[in-house]
């Protein structure tokens, strides 16, 4: 059986525009707590339009900051993991809200130089996870780590298979805002 | 076939067609239902096969399509991870340790791709039904292979990774031949997995052909139903319909077969009517009387009979003309119809019988009606008669601008069916018509079990016989009374008038009265006249009656011959073919006969022959002073009744003046009968009668002692 998420998403697009439209000033305004610098290895890298920085392009995220922002573990088959694998770590919903982006699309950029144009309208409609451990087990390198954009489009059947397998970047370095 | 179940079944049962239809429709419901439930579950049942090996095979395309994206990146990792070996071994600058163990990680994280990549396919092909046991033992053993591969690829990259891991540059060397190793390995995977991928295809193309076996197989069982549905519904249809028409058509028939029946028994009535309607009058024929008659006499009861003979019908056949009698005949039918109709104020439809009152008026003969009054009291029987009587009294008849006046004779008997038979009753009214007719016609007599009219009846059968006899043995014999003209003393001979005379069958003389009377109702007269005029001319040929004084001889015709004209011609040319002198001939009529149709004429067609004629019985019945004037006749004898008592009787001596006035005015001679006694003469003499007869002057004699010598006459 499949932990169903907490979070139900919002299908009116527009309202939910509307809110990340105005997420920049609260996080402008809770910019007096600056994110802190990471201290251990940064493993992500969040660039263009976020409201909270802590590098000149962006946010640098090392494991504890991901693992401190609250946490999901779902169960999702995909094409290239064994039936009933879980996937633990962030919606990438949380995390575009944490660090308080807007625009259209995420530019995703993988560690061997894969690269794919996520549209933001997917964050809305489905259930997108940033992995960060698979099976309880942190992801390395060689098991598609350090970080997993994976798709949970059990409950959206209208989405194309195809389309969304190619969204799903594994070995993740940034995340463009646009 | 199936209609012809649906009929046994219905047939069996024995539904009528309404309820046929109810159950028809209720079973075309029910087979409809049922078919459409079994159609939908199919069709869903195949809608789910089809959407099941949809994302089955939507899986699988993806897979495909992972896999050989997969195959792709792991070549270019290991020559990414080649070229980073190679460079770090030279000591190219940028090309650390971390970054080879980087390009090492990711070069793992494909082989590890692969592996899940393959593990996650095998169990998609299991999935599949349309795999047979030994395509699976195939699958299976692919998957131990891959499985073994995978093993021998992991030991690899572990041997790797320690030699990478390895400060000594010469070891990471040596990384290169342990990766041509690997790709050997990787080789024999990938060349595995296009194994896997082959199945898969053909898996798919199984799928794809089941597909299509499938649509095919539910196209031919949505057919089948479709059919099978349309059958029902056509086959309920058609036996409702052929109910149905058989229905309707039974209907046709049972009209056709009523319109069959009403024509036929139409057509028996026709021929009932033709066998029992007499087809001039209108009226029921003889069979068709006597019929009813007998009928009635069934039943019993008290009813009366009516006979009615007209009395101068064959006059009328014989003046106008045979059509003339069959119109005649004709509007008599109409006119006793429509009495009995009034008799009763029936409306009554039938042409034979009244059916309100049992009144049948038929014709039995040429002449002659009847009428059978059912149940009638007696008091209403005699009314009845009363009024056929009042009709015919006289009844008026045109044709062609003539008028008739018609008279009947009609005799009534009112009887107890007990105590006859038809005959009986018949009879007894018929003698009653004779009676009638002999007491001169125009008239009703009953028949009562009192009275002898039916021995009458009899006698006069018996009498007509014996005419006939005595024409065929020639018994007739001629007499001959005087007529002598007055003188202011006495009186001279005159003329002779020939009288018939019949000897009976035993010898003896049977007087006039005893015959003529009957010779007449029963048309004989004409026969007789005949008799008369040829014995006559024989007489004169050899009998010179000028030499005696003798002016002529007065001949009696009747009524039925003077309106003969064939007979009439006949004459005419008999008495220019005889030697015999025309004036010498004086033919007596009555006034009745004379005045009746082409009697005139007739008349003066003899008066051109040069004969006189002389008007018998003038003064009784209807003799009027202008038909005298009219009539070419030149003797005019004053009928009997008036002569008898004339020395006695001051009212006849009045009458016979003025027709002697009358008479001496038109220049005709006149005539006194029946004188009894001198007394008359002298009266006659003194009024001016120019002639008398009777047996005062001389009885008649038979006219063989008279023999005159035609010698003499001859001489002078």
């Amino acid at each position: 059986m499949r932990r169903k998420i907490a979070f139900k998403s919002i299908r009116l697009t527009p309202a939910l525009l509307i809110t990340l439209w105005f997420l920049p000033g609260l996080w402008l305004a809770a910019a007096d707590q600056p994110v802190p610098q990471p201290s251990g290895p940064v493993i992500l890298e969040i660039t263009g339009n976020v409201a909270v920085k802590n590098f000149e392009h962006g946010v640098q995220l090392d494991y504890d900051m991901l693992t401190a922002l609250e946490q999901v573990e779902l169960e999702i088959d995909t094409p290239w993991t064994k039936p009933g694998t879980r996937f633990g770590g962030i919606l990438t919903r949380e995390l575009m809200e944490f660090v308080g982006a807007s625009g259209e699309e995420i530019h995703a950029v993988a560690m061997d130089g894969y690269s794919i144009t996520i549209p933001f309208d997917d964050l809305v409609n489905f259930d997108t996870v940033l992995a960060l451990s698979m099976n309880g087990e942190r992801m390395r390198l060689r098991t598609k780590g350090p970080s997993w954009v994976i798709y949970h489009p059990d409950d959206k059947p209208e989405a194309p298979d195809t389309v969304l397998n190619s969204r799903m970047i594994w070995q993740l370095k940034t995340l463009e805002v646009r | 076939m199936f209609t012809c179940a649906v009929e046994a079944i219905i047939q069996r049962i024995g539904l009528t067609s309404v309820t046929v239809k109810r159950t028809g429709v209720l079973a075309v419901l029910v087979v409809t239902v049922i078919v459409a439930t079994l159609t939908y579950s199919v069709l869903r049942n195949f809608d789910r096969q089809h959407t099941e090996m949809q994302e089955w095979q939507s899986r699988n395309l993806t897979r495909q399509v992972e896999w050989l994206w997969t195959s792709t990146r792991i070549i270019k990792h290991q020559q990414s991870l080649l070229h980073s070996v190679s460079n770090f071994v030279a000591g190219k600058p940028g090309y650390t340790k971390e970054k080879l163990m980087n390009d090492f990680d990711i070069y793992w994280s494909w082989y590890n791709s692969l592996d899940a990549f393959n593990g996650s396919y095998y169990e998609l092909l299991m999935e599949d039904q349309h795999f047979d046991d030994s395509a699976r033992s195939m699958i299976m053993e692919l998957g131990e292979s891959a499985a073994g591969l995978q093993q021998r690829a992991a030991e690899h990259l572990q041997r790797l990774e320690i030699l990478l891991q390895s400060s000594n540059r010469a070891d990471v060397a040596m990384t290169q031949a342990v990766l041509q190793e690997t790709e050997t390995v990787r080789t024999e995977l990938t060349a595995l997995g296009e194994g896997v991928v082959t199945l898969m295809r053909q898996s798919m193309q199984a799928q794809e052909w089941s597909a299509q076996r499938l649509t095919r197989r539910l196209s031919v069982a949505f057919m089948t139903i479709t059919a099978v549905v349309s059958l029902c519904v056509l086959g309920l249809g058609f036996v409702i319909l052929q109910k149905l028409e058989s229905n309707i058509r039974l209907r046709g028939m049972n009209k056709k077969l009523t319109a069959l029946y009403r024509e036929q028994s139409h057509q028996a009535k026709l021929m009932e009517k033709l066998a029992f309607q007499d087809s001039l009058s209108g009226l029921l024929n003889r069979e068709g009387y006597y019929r009813e008659l007998r009928a009635v006499l069934d039943e019993g009861g008290t009813h009366g009979v009516v006979f009615l003979d007209l009395d101068m019908f064959k006059v009328v056949n014989n003046a106008a003309g045979r059509k003339a009698g069959d119109d005649l005949i004709s509007h008599i039918g109409r006119a006793l119809m429509n009495e009995c109709r009034e008799f009763c104020s029936s409306t009554a439809e039938s042409v034979y019988v009244c059916s309100d009152c049992g009144c049948t008026p038929s014709r039995l003969g040429d002449d002659e009606f009847a009428f059978l009054c059912q149940n009638y009291s007696e008091a209403r029987f005699e009314q009845f008669v009363d009024k056929l009587q009042r009709l015919f009294s006289p009844l008026v008849f045109t044709y062609k601008d003539r008028q008739f006046r018609l008279t009947a004779s009609i005799g009534a008997y009112y009887f107890d069916a007990h105590a006859h038979t038809d005959d009986s009753v018949m009879e007894r009214a018929d003698a009653a018509c004779i009676e009638a007719k002999r007491m001169g016609g125009n008239r009703a007599r009953y028949y009562t079990d009192q009275n002898s009219l039916v021995s009458d009846r009899q006698s006069d059968m018996r009498i007509i016989e014996q005419i006939h006899s005595a024409f065929d043995h020639n018994r007739f014999v001629l007499y001959y009374q005087p007529i002598v003209a007055l003188t202011e003393t006495g009186y001279q001979p005159y003329s002779y008038e020939l009288l018939i005379r019949m000897i009976g069958t035993d010898g003896t003389l049977v007087p006039p009265g005893a015959f003529l009377g009957v010779a007449e109702r029963y048309g004989l007269m004409p026969k007789i006249d005949q008799w008369v005029v040829y014995e006559a001319f024989n007489w004169l040929e050899h009998n010179d009656i000028g030499s005696a004084g003798i002016t002529c001889l007065n001949i009696n015709l009747s009524g039925l011959s003077i309106n003969d004209i064939d007979w009439i011609e006949q004459l005419v040319e008999e008495i220019s073919v005889r030697s015999i002198d025309p004036a010498r001939v004086c033919f007596e009529i009555t006034e009745s006969a004379a005045l009746y149709h082409s009697g005139l004429s007739n008349l003066n067609v003899l008066k051109g022959a040069g004969v006189r004629l002389s008007l018998d019985d003038f003064g009784s019945g209807f003799s009027s002073f202008e038909n005298l004037e009219n009539l070419p006749v030149d003797q005019v004898k004053i009928d009997g009744a008036f002569v008898r008592d004339l020395d006695s009787n001051a009212t006849h001596q009045e009458f016979i003046r003025a027709i002697a006035a009358m008479c001496h005015a038109l220049d005709k001679f006149t005539v006194g009968e029946f004188v009894e006694n001198e007394a008359s003469v002298n009266k006659l003499r003194e009024l001016g009668v120019h002639c008398a007869q009777g047996y005062y002057i001389a009885a008649p004699v038979s006219l063989e002692t008279l023999k005159i010598a035609k010698s003499a006459t001859e001489v002078a």
